[in-house]
């Protein structure tokens, strides 16, 4: 009901109009009794009016007293609140400094505090919270609401999971993901990934991280959103990625697993996902050859074939294939860079282009080549562009090399 | 003792910080805005520590600010949520600086801001 923003605005807004609405019933009403009177000589008309009058003023002044007084209220409970949590989380803080942990039965706000906390941290501080947890509370209390019938419920108690994330709530949470509630699904996806992105060392996580990996093989999850977990796990990502590499994984997850890999760097991953870049189906090659390049590595065992790809079929491989032969020493791709300069695609013309001019004086000086003698006329205006948009030629140049062309 | 300047607008991750720096032996001042933060910097601290998300103006302008305008070499060790965010790798390419992501090891943060100062 209430926004972020202008809610005092809004407040008076609706008093207003309910008071004029009022206001101008009762005009109507009143300039309507003489009327009614002269047709209906007797009373009835005439209380009924002003009954129904009475009726409508009293219901619209009961709303406005309701929105009024529930914005009064909550607005002071949640500030109350709030300032509960903030006091719990500063004693938290204290305690993981060294202060004395207080005595139990400790009230609600003191979770909320603890797992404000704990949601900051990682590593010894993190850990100590987690101690803490268990000493007043049982996991119990973070769990049972995932079994309520209310949606905002369940979703109230995954956010608290995630904040929590206890490796002791991690299967549970899972479980939630098997739900028919896409919301509740997709979130407990993300609590269980922040969970296991801090998961114990141990036997115990392998377990975890095959159950994740098929948690995540469920057609109703979007590639988007399985991208976005997987993001998630952080450092804890390789141990499910490895998992999702392979056949019978579908597609559309091996993919999201590949890019993960790729942009959160994960160097560790460099051999398995080079093995993909010969892969039958060209989303899984580029997504391989991407990654390859995110993780700003190409394993020895790979170069020829990365090498290769620069001559692939598809227009989007052939791009994400220049793209990581950056990483690549420049003698071993020069001739292709220059014959890529005239390839059909724009695209890859111009990924070519941008590999060959990050290469220094060298690339600037076989642009500046290229943009005069390429044999292919899109090669030759290609390079003018490049150099023109570096400002490596200013616009007459440019305008004289493209008149030549 | 060496002063850290702390930029962080979470007052439950700048208490964190705080507490921290203290732990290991830093004199510590909390501002949660890049607009007090300009009012102290003339103090001369001996590394500042940023948030990259601040309302209003961004940990990153102000960095930007710091070594661009300002031609100040402060070490900063920049806080962010993301570490694969683009806005941490244009804040890498500055000098002096480093990053520590969000959640963080209290001794990974001290470890990272005692090799600043």
């Amino acid at each position: 009901m209430w926004r972020r923003y202008g809610d005092a605005v809004y407040a008076l807004f609706v008093l207003g109009g309910f008071v004029l609405q009022a206001a101008a019933l009762a005009l109507l009403t009143w300039s309507f009794i003489p009327a009614a009177s002269r047709l209906f000589p007797s009373a009835t008309p005439t209380r009924a009016l002003l009954g129904a009058l009475l009726l409508t003023t009293t219901a619209l002044l009961g709303i406005v007293g309701f929105i009024l007084g529930y914005y009064l209220i909550g607005a002071r409970r949640e500030a109350r609140r709030d300032a509960e949590v903030r006091a719990w989380a500063e004693r938290w803080t204290g305690v993981v400094f060294g202060a004395e942990a207080p005595e139990g039965p400790l009230p609600p706000r003191a979770l909320e505090g603890l797992l404000e906390v704990r949601d900051k941290l990682r590593g010894s501080g993190a850990q100590a919270l987690g101690q803490l947890f268990e000493r007043y509370w049982s996991r119990d209390v973070l769990i049972r609401p995932l079994r309520s019938r209310r949606l905002v419920k369940r979703l109230d108690a995954l956010d608290r999971l995630a904040r929590a994330r206890l490796a002791s709530t991690f299967f549970p949470m899972l479980h939630a993901t098997e739900g028919a509630d896409a919301r509740t699904r997709g979130m407990a996806l993300r609590a269980a990934a922040r969970t296991l992105a801090l998961y114990p060392e141990g036997p115990a996580t392998d377990e975890a991280q095959d159950a994740f990996a098929a948690a995540l093989d469920d057609e109703r999850i979007s590639t988007g959103a399985a991208l976005e977990t997987l993001m998630l796990l952080e450092d804890g990502c390789s141990g499910v990625a490895m998992r999702l590499f392979d056949d019978p994984t579908p597609r559309w997850l091996r993919w999201a697993a590949i890019e993960a890999a790729g942009r959160l760097e994960r160097v560790d991953l460099g051999l398995s996902i080079a093995a993909l870049v010969d892969d039958l189906d060209p989303e899984i090659r580029a997504a391989a050859l991407r990654a390859l390049h995110g993780i700003r590595m190409i394993p020895g065992s790979a170069e020829d074939r990365v090498r290769r790809l620069l001559y692939d079929e598809v227009d989007f491989v052939r791009v994400q294939a220049a793209r990581a032969a950056e990483l690549l020493p420049f003698g071993s791709i020069a001739s292709r860079m220059w014959e890529m300069l005239g390839d059909p695609s724009w695209w890859v013309r111009r990924t070519a282009a941008e590999v060959v001019g990050g290469h220094g004086a060298t690339g600037a000086a076989m642009l500046d080549w290229a943009a005069r003698t390429h044999p292919d006329r899109y090669a030759r205006h290609m390079a003018i562009q490049f150099l023109f948009d570096g400002q490596q030629i200013d616009l007459g140049t440019a305008e004289r090399l493209r008149s030549v062309v | 003792m060496p002063s850290v300047l702390v930029v962080e607008d979470d007052p439950t991750v700048a208490r964190l910080v705080e507490m921290t720096l203290r732990f290991g032996e830093l004199e510590v001042r909390a501002v949660g805005s890049v607009a007090e933060a300009r009012d102290l910097l003339a103090e001369g601290w001996d590394a500042i520590v940023l948030d990259i998300n601040l309302p209003g103006t961004s940990g990153l302008e102000l960095l930007r600010e710091l070594r661009e305008d300002l031609d100040v070499s402060t070490p900063v060790v920049m806080l962010s949520g993301q570490r694969h965010d683009d806005e941490v790798q244009r804040a890498l390419a500055f000098e002096g600086t480093t990053y520590v992501t969000k959640p963080f090891a209290p001794e990974e943060l001290l470890e990272v801001v005692q090799a600043a100062v």
